[in-house]
């Protein structure tokens, strides 16, 4: 019993002070959309897409991620479709909770190179640079 | 049987080093990422997610003790009876899991070993079978 009350007390301070806290409320998810946590617990079997521009990707992306975006779509996608592989799920990001390039790009790939499993991160480049902090 | 008896304490011993530091690495990396520990739980789909984000703060801290309790021989059968529950419940999620083809990671000890479902499970029943052992030792000694 007086482990299971002296436990309560570091998990009611970081409750409230821990800068990793989690939120109250349940994070809702679009369809289609996944959370970086989820997504990075599929390992290997994940191929990440960075949809944002050629610049920002030369800048830095996800490690292993690979770039596809509309705006050189048939130059990309070629390379993209070398790597891909039945087993592989596809997760989309762009650079944050707003932008919509990851949403057209999981459009395309799911309604024209029909391909499954695609995904598209929830909060983006910005979700990923604030699990790295 | 004579020198069961002589080795059984020894090895009680030993194991419950090794399993209050395992304890307190699982408890430390889930601590020191609550929300992420949150996000693996609610993959389970066995807890409302405020429920969830209760047991993410709490158990990591509830691990800690609990193995240093084993460790430093204080309150150690509470411990050791906690750890015990914990492990019992850790079994019955895993499993759960793994019966409805869910395709997560434990995040037991966090995600730098993300092991399969499988894995977690056999290192489970393990952590679970030595507990069992220096539970039934210490109360023979009781005795």
């Amino acid at each position: 019993m007086i482990l299971l009350a002296l436990a309560a007390i570091p998990a009611a301070i970081a409750g409230i002070f821990h800068p990793k806290r989690p939120s109250w409320q349940a994070e809702t998810l679009a369809p289609g959309e996944v959370l970086l946590g989820t997504a990075q617990a599929w390992g290997d079997k994940v191929i990440w897409l960075d949809a944002r521009s050629g610049t920002d990707f030369s800048k830095a992306h996800i490690p292993g991620a690979l770039p596809l975006n509309e705006d050189d779509w048939d130059g990309l996608l070629p390379q993209f479709l070398n790597v891909w592989k039945k087993d592989k799920i596809i997760v989309v990001y762009c650079s944050s909770l707003q932008c919509q390039a990851s949403n057209e790009v999981a459009k395309r790939l799911r309604e024209e190179a029909k391909l499954p499993q695609v995904y598209v991160l929830k909060g983006g480049w910005e979700a990923w640079l604030s699990s790295k902090k | 049987m004579a020198l069961f008896k002589k080795i059984a304490p020894l090895a009680s011993l030993l194991l419950s080093v090794i399993i209050g530091a395992l304890f307190i690495y699982a408890g430390v990396v889930k601590a020191l990422d609550p929300a992420r520990f949150a996000q693996d739980v609610s993959n389970f789909r066995l807890l409302p997610w405020t429920v969830g984000t209760i047991v993410a703060l709490y158990l990591p801290w509830l691990e800690i003790l609990c193995g240093a309790a084993l460790i430093f021989r204080k309150l150690h059968t509470g411990a050791l009876l906690i750890l015990t529950g914990l492990a019992f419940a850790f079994l019955v999620a895993l499993s759960s899991a793994k019966i409805r083809g869910l395709d997560i990671s434990c995040g037991c000890f966090g995600h730098a070993n993300s092991h399969s479902l499988t894995v977690s499970i056999l290192i489970d029943v393990g952590i679970l079978a030595a507990l069992i052992f220096i539970l039934s030792t210490e109360l023979k000694q009781e005795r």
